[in-house]
């Protein structure tokens, strides 16, 4: 669900730092302010399957998206012109941390954090005046269509074809892992216009109603039982030409431009982890106790202590990473890092949760999608769905590569 | 340029690198006792080991933060000197006794004195030669045997013991007219380390009777300081692996371009880089006050892990030169696996953080 959740931050316009709010006294005022209007305003139900693992669908996302744009929060990344709230780095993390802490539902990021910011920065006119409104205020829900049959980690491989004809692109061909489509109301996709000296060069971006003729969604149910993913196939679907994002052939940069204001995307993913780890915490006391599960229960909760002591350094790596941004100063690999240990350290702490509150699940899966367990947490799909936590928004594999051309220079 | 940044940057840092640079110079030409005591009067002249004792004591009041910055600085080249005990363990001590006590011992600090301390010796069979035993009566608390892994490389005029009796601890002081006597001995890593014996049953008066927890939270400091030197000597095999697997070629190339290489290292970074943040966080936290032993204890356990992995890696992706006792990164590599032989354990903290409350 979160594929790009890494990438979504865009850092906003610096230039708008509230100054007075470097104040610790300020900062706790707004943390409180916050806070209450979360508690009073953030939906009970939702809340509540939140805290359950169970599955957060579109409308949940959309209905906590319009309260906070009501709120005049619904996005806090953006420039205030666009409906911004012109909040410090700081205040930004603090907003993240309030909303972990009471199990908001995650916020529609591919239109907030990953198609937003491309369009303030490089969209026409016509296309942010039709479209920014429509995010901020959760009448529409986008979806990202990157991935390909043959384009995972080698993205620039993608093949899906646009030919120009008329006003229109004629778009051809296939995505796949494509989250939420089938809850979508559009989508923005990565296709090919043409084919230069390397395979970055040719790709454009393309804004597509998801109701187009000829555009097909077909459901992958994911090893958690869920249907988040699918495959999306393209049949001569006709995409105006006046829903490209910039330049023909130069999607590629855009790309970029996302990934460089990703830096500190990581970071915001520690409060939900901290969270997590209490709650972990709270399953053990209560699920594996009694004399006879006492070895069990100290087996559980020392890998926990690994997991809470590593949560402890990033936390810490987050923290220099926002000082560091705030003040203007290079970021280094610390949110690669946190990306990578993160990743690992989520997967561990719900696969704890589904050894300690997993096992009838594990012994009696029917697939949550037929309404199995209305009733419990689901640690156990929680725990199969995070193995894609090491896939999605780049391997960690890939991240690996990148880390480590930075540690040899090449 | 070093793929790790130090966990607290700044003049304190740097003017220790260069310090523990040239100390682990001379120590390689020299580590005789008359080297070793060279060393110590180096430090006790640059004030290493007042860093943390308070200003109103006499100190140079430099916190946690000042310390561990010595400490990561002396780590990265190899640690030269046991700081723990000296720098840490001693204050530490000194604060838990009665004020003129306190006062005597941050006397014989500021002016110059060889001190360390010994913590956990009687809960640890395995530091007790010569069936070390000891036995309270009254006032007082006698001592037979032998009492090993103190930190220090030359015998100290005050040696601070800390000696359980239930749930409560004795904290003598041994001096040089405690007839006592000094063997130094040499730890897996190369660093000097001492025991000392009682041949005949000697008595001794309490500086203080403490609980068991104050002495645990002691210990829990200086195993900061001693992860503190392994983030430092973590960041230095770090950068000694990535120079090798460049500068070494095998079927052709260099070694650098073998993925699964690239991968270990990454990994290794990241084990570096995420016990820095743990040991830097729990650092502020007791500068500030609001440490707890569970903060500390989190911290340790991760260097830990961190300095078990990274110092077997350093030797795998050696090849077989990792596993001689002339490479300085083999070296490094030594004081990482000996992390777990200081202060505590893995498995005491993991013990001890089943009791604490999260
Ligand atoms: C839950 C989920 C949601 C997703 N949502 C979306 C979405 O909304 N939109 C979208 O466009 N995509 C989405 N994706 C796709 C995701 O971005 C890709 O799965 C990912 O980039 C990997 O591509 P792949 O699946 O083709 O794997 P591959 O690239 O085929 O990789 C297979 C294995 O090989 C490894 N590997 C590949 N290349 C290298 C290399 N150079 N060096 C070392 N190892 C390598 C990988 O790490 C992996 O372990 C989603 C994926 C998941 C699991």
């Amino acid at each position: 669900m979160e594929q790009v959740e890494a990438r979504c931050h865009f850092r906003g316009n610096q230039s708008q730092e509230n100054l007075s709010m470097s104040d610790t006294a300020d900062l706790a005022e707004f943390r409180q302010e916050v806070s209450d209007f979360v508690a009073a305003n953030c939906p009970a139900d939702i809340r509540a399957r939140v805290a359950s693992y169970h599955k957060i669908g579109v409308e949940d996302q959309l209905a906590w998206q319009r309260i906070l744009a009501q709120k005049g929060w619904g996005a806090s990344t953006w420039p205030v012109e666009w409906g911004g709230t012109g909040w410090s780095v700081r205040q930004r993390f603090i907003f993240d941390e309030v909303q972990a802490e009471f199990d908001c539902p995650p916020a529609p990021h591919q239109g907030l954090r990953h198609i937003g910011p491309v369009l303030i920065a490089f969209g026409s006119p016509e296309q942010q005046q039709a479209f920014l409104p429509r995010i901020l205020d959760g009448s529409d829900f986008w979806c990202q269509g990157y991935s390909e049959p043959n384009a995972g980690s080698d993205l620039a491989n993608l093949g899906t074809n646009a030919v120009l004809d008329g006003d229109d692109y004629v778009v051809n061909g296939q995505k796949i892992w494509t989250t939420q489509a089938h809850e979508s109301q559009m989508m923005f996709a990565l296709v090919r216009t043409g084919r230069g000296d390397r395979k970055q060069h040719g790709i454009s971006l393309l804004l597509i109603p998801m109701d187009s003729p000829g555009l097909e969604v077909r459901p992958i149910i994911s090893i958690d039982g869920w249907h988040h993913l699918n495959e999306v196939f393209f049949t001569d679907v006709r995409v105006p030409v006046a829903n490209r994002v910039g330049d023909e052939g130069a999607a590629w940069t855009y790309a970029k431009f996302l990934l460089d204001r990703e830096r500190l995307g990581p970071v915001h993913q520690v409060p939900g982890g901290a969270v997590l780890a209490r709650r972990v915490r709270e399953l053990i006391e209560t699920e594996v106790t009694g004399p006879a599960r006492q070895g069990e229960r100290a087996a559980l909760l020392g890998r926990l202590a690994r997991v809470d002591s590593r949560l402890m350094g990033l936390r810490r790596l987050g923290e220099e990473a926002i000082e560091a941004l705030a003040a203007d100063r290079p970021v280094g690999l610390s949110p690669s890092v946190i990306k990578l240990a993160f990743g690992a350290l989520f997967q561990e702490l719900t696969e704890i949760g589904a050894e300690a509150g997993g096992r009838r699940q594990a012994l009696d899966f029917t697939p949550p999608e037929q309404g199995n367990h209305p009733d419990e947490a689901e640690w156990l799909p929680n725990f199969l769905y995070q193995r894609a936590r090491t896939i999605f928004g780049g391997t960690s594999e890939v991240q690996r590569n990148l880390i480590s051309r930075r540690l040899f220079g090449n | 340029m070093p793929a790790t940044v130090p966990m607290f940057p700044g003049d304190i840092y740097d003017s220790a690198a260069r310090s523990a640079a040239d100390m682990a110079l001379k120590l390689s030409r020299d580590d005789s006792p008359a080297g070793c005591a060279a060393l110590l009067k180096a430090a006790d002249d640059m004030g290493w080991n007042l860093a943390l004792l308070p200003e109103d004591r006499g100190g140079l009041g430099l916190g946690y933060e000042g310390l561990t910055a010595i400490a990561e600085a002396c780590g990265a080249e190899g640690g030269p000197l046991a700081l723990a005990g000296s720098a840490c363990a001693v204050p530490e001590l000194a604060a838990l006794c009665p004020e003129p006590i306190r006062d005597r011992l941050d006397a014989a600090l500021n002016s110059g004195k060889v001190m360390t301390a010994a913590l956990g010796a009687m809960v640890e069979d395995q530091l007790r030669d010569n069936g070390l035993s000891l036995s309270a009566s009254g006032d007082s608390v006698t001592l037979t045997g032998t009492l090993a892994g103190i930190d220090g490389a030359v015998p100290p005029d005050h040696l601070l013991v800390a000696l359980s009796f239930g749930d409560k601890v004795a904290l003598i002081e041994v001096t040089k007219e405690s007839g006592a006597s000094y063997q130094v001995r040499r730890r897996m890593d190369t660093r000097h380390a001492l025991a000392v014996t009682f041949a005949t049953p000697t008595a001794f008066t309490p500086l203080a009777v403490l609980d068991s927890a104050a002495i645990t939270e002691v210990e829990a400091r200086c195993a900061l300081v001693a992860a503190s030197e392994a983030i430092g000597a973590a960041g230095r095999a770090l950068d000694m692996t990535i120079a090798y697997l460049i500068e070494r070629e095998q079927f052709g190339v260099s070694l650098s371009s073998f993925q699964v290489l690239r991968h270990k290292t990454v990994d290794i970074f990241v084990a570096c880089t995420v016990a820095r943040g743990t040991v830097t966080e729990a650092v502020l936290a007791l500068d500030s006050g609001s440490a707890s032993l569970r903060d500390l204890a989190l911290a340790t356990l991760e260097t830990r892990a961190a300095a078990s992995h990274i110092g077997k890696e350093v030797v795998q992706l050696h090849g077989g030169v990792g596993m001689t006792d002339v490479l300085p990164a083999a070296k490094l590599a030594r004081r990482l696996l000996m992390l777990d032989y200081e202060y505590g354990s893995t498995a005491r903290t993991l013990a001890q953080l089943a009791g604490y409350p999260s």
